[in-house]
């Protein structure tokens, strides 16, 4: 996570959370140093407990595992209509933060995605396409060096 | 009182075929039928019930869904009718009944004359019977499934732990050796690549080996078992689970703590999808001999009386047929909004010596 610190991840993450008017914003970052990469919820703002800090993630669990995987953006308008309330444990954040709507992207570097954004709303249908847009748009050189929000090269993936 | 030449007997009988709950019909040579009792009438659609009285032959058929033979449910294929000699005097029948459509019923057709070939079918319904049947029929088939899954996992689970994760292994090994041979520094570092990617497949391996079937239960029992398991639930799920055992590291029958295992996962992952929890408590006792599983949770709980599962429904179904397997019982305790606690006794005898290999 080199240079990682360097960056005001937390003043970015707030205000990231002014502009869209969002409910909660979670950074996980990927740790690289075990073989089995697991990412964590590193920065968050809004949060309702300190639940989050017990999740740890694998490539392809969560949301945030998920769009480290696939290093696709993921929105879900309404959760309640897109996760069905037997699959919900699958993604405790939602849980924990109680997020009824949410988008998140992976942030990468050198084709690597170090860290995954969420920015979540305690109401159904608030994270709308248009928003979702605008919050890919606000992401910046603020998030450091890896605010890429496309891989460069598509085909070289590694992970 | 003598009785074939009771004076009654006619009274009696008449009695008999007025107020019995069997169906009863005489048949003429030609399937017509010359009398219904009160019993036939209620279990015939009033339109058949007309054309039976108007005569018309085989009417029966109408009715009548074919018996139960040792190939098909049911068959019309020698039709008891047509060769009463041929038939078993007792069988079983499928009629289409008034208002509650096919039923099975024990029926027993005779020849009464021979001469004229006048004949009675008698229908006993066996619908509870059946579904009693039935019922016992499918828990044993879900222990079988239950007992073949288990296996099976088993079986898959050693595969890839003991055959595929070696083999990753000594190539892992392979490429190892080729870091310290002559190679340049942009192959070195390729080679690195690789060499991570293949530990994280190994590492994926075991752990769908260990999702499968976890070998620290075989090898180092409940316990441990249990504590890896909600390592994993704290780190995928957050969940907390709280667990106090007075095991330590002693061993059951393999069967024994495959059933406590599974429904303490199954209890857990219930816990975690419905009841709205963080935490939940996990006790484990051996109180004389008796192997004691109790999951708690002061979630939201449901009525268990009147269940509408969210679910399959088959979780809490599949914890009972497991329970009864080992011949143990299974309490559930839970009312809407009080929690739920989920309590195993299962009879353990002595505990096993952990060397001992009750694997196979």
């Amino acid at each position: 996570m080199n240079g990682q610190q360097n960056f005001h991840f937390h003043s970015a993450i707030e205000q990231l959370k002014e502009t869209l008017k969002a409910d909660f914003i979670g950074l996980a970052l990927v740790d690289f140093s075990k073989y089995r990469h697991e990412l964590k919820w590193r920065y968050v703002t809004g949060n309702l407990s300190l639940s989050y800090r017990r999740i740890v993630l694998t490539s392809g669990k969560g949301i945030a595992g998920l769009v480290f995987k696939t290093g696709k953006p993921m929105m879900v308008n309404d959760v309640s209509e897109h996760v069905e309330a037997k699959d919900l444990y699958n993604y405790p954040i939602l849980i924990f933060e109680k997020l009824k709507s949410f988008g998140a992207i992976p942030l990468f570097q050198e084709d690597h995605v170090q860290g995954v954004l969420l920015v979540g709303y305690r109401e159904s249908k608030k994270m709308t396409a248009e928003r979702f847009e605008h919050f890919k748009q606000a992401v910046g050189s603020q998030f450091g060096p890896f605010y890429h929000k496309e891989r460069m090269k598509d085909d070289i993936i590694e992970q | 009182m003598t009785l074939s030449n009771s004076e009654n007997l006619t009274d009696l009988l008449q009695k008999l075929y007025e107020r019995t709950t069997e169906a009863m019909f005489f048949f003429a040579a030609n399937g017509e039928i010359l009398s219904m009792n009160e019993a036939a009438k209620e279990i015939v659609e009033p339109e058949i019930y007309e054309k039976m009285l108007e005569g018309e032959a085989n009417s029966i058929c109408l009715t009548c869904r074919g018996f139960t033979s040792e190939d098909e449910q049911m068959t019309c294929v020698s039709c008891f009718m047509s060769k009463p000699q041929e038939t078993l005097t007792s069988f079983q029948l499928f009629l289409e009944t008034k208002d509650l459509g096919l039923q099975p019923f024990s029926a027993t057709y005779q020849v009464i004359d021979e001469a004229q070939g006048t004949s009675v079918l008698m229908l006993r319904n066996l619908t509870r019977q059946t579904q009693t049947a039935e019922v016992l029929n499918q828990k044993m088939r879900m222990q079988q499934v239950i007992q073949a899954q288990e296996n099976e996992r088993k079986r898959i689970s050693r595969e890839l732990h003991d055959s595929v994760a070696q083999e990753m292994l000594s190539s892992l090994v392979d490429l190892r050796v080729l870091k310290y041979m002559d190679v340049n520094d942009k192959a070195l570092e390729k080679l690195r690549q690789t060499e991570g990617s293949l530990m994280r497949l190994l590492d994926e391996i075991r752990h769908l080996s260990v999702e499968l079937r976890p070998a620290v239960l075989d090898d180092f029992g409940l316990e441990a078992a249990f504590r890896t398991h909600i390592k994993g639930l704290e780190k995928n799920y957050g969940l907390i689970v709280h667990l106090s055992s007075d095991l330590k590291q002693k061993r059951y029958e393999g069967e024994i703590e495959t059933v406590i295992y599974r429904i303490g996962q199954e209890a857990m992952l219930n816990a975690m999808k419905y009841a709205e929890v963080e935490e939940v408590f996990l006790t484990l006792k051996d109180e004389q001999g008796i192997l004691q599983l109790e999951i708690e949770d002061e979630g939201v709980g449901f009525d268990v009386n009147d269940f509408a599962p969210q679910g399959t429904g088959l979780g809490l179904f599949g914890m009972k047929e497991r329970v009864e397997l080992v011949g143990g019982n299974i309490t559930i305790v839970s009312r809407a909004d009080e929690g739920t606690k989920i309590q195993v006794e299962i009879p353990a005898g002595k505990g096993r010596a952990a060397s001992e290999n009750h694997n196979s």
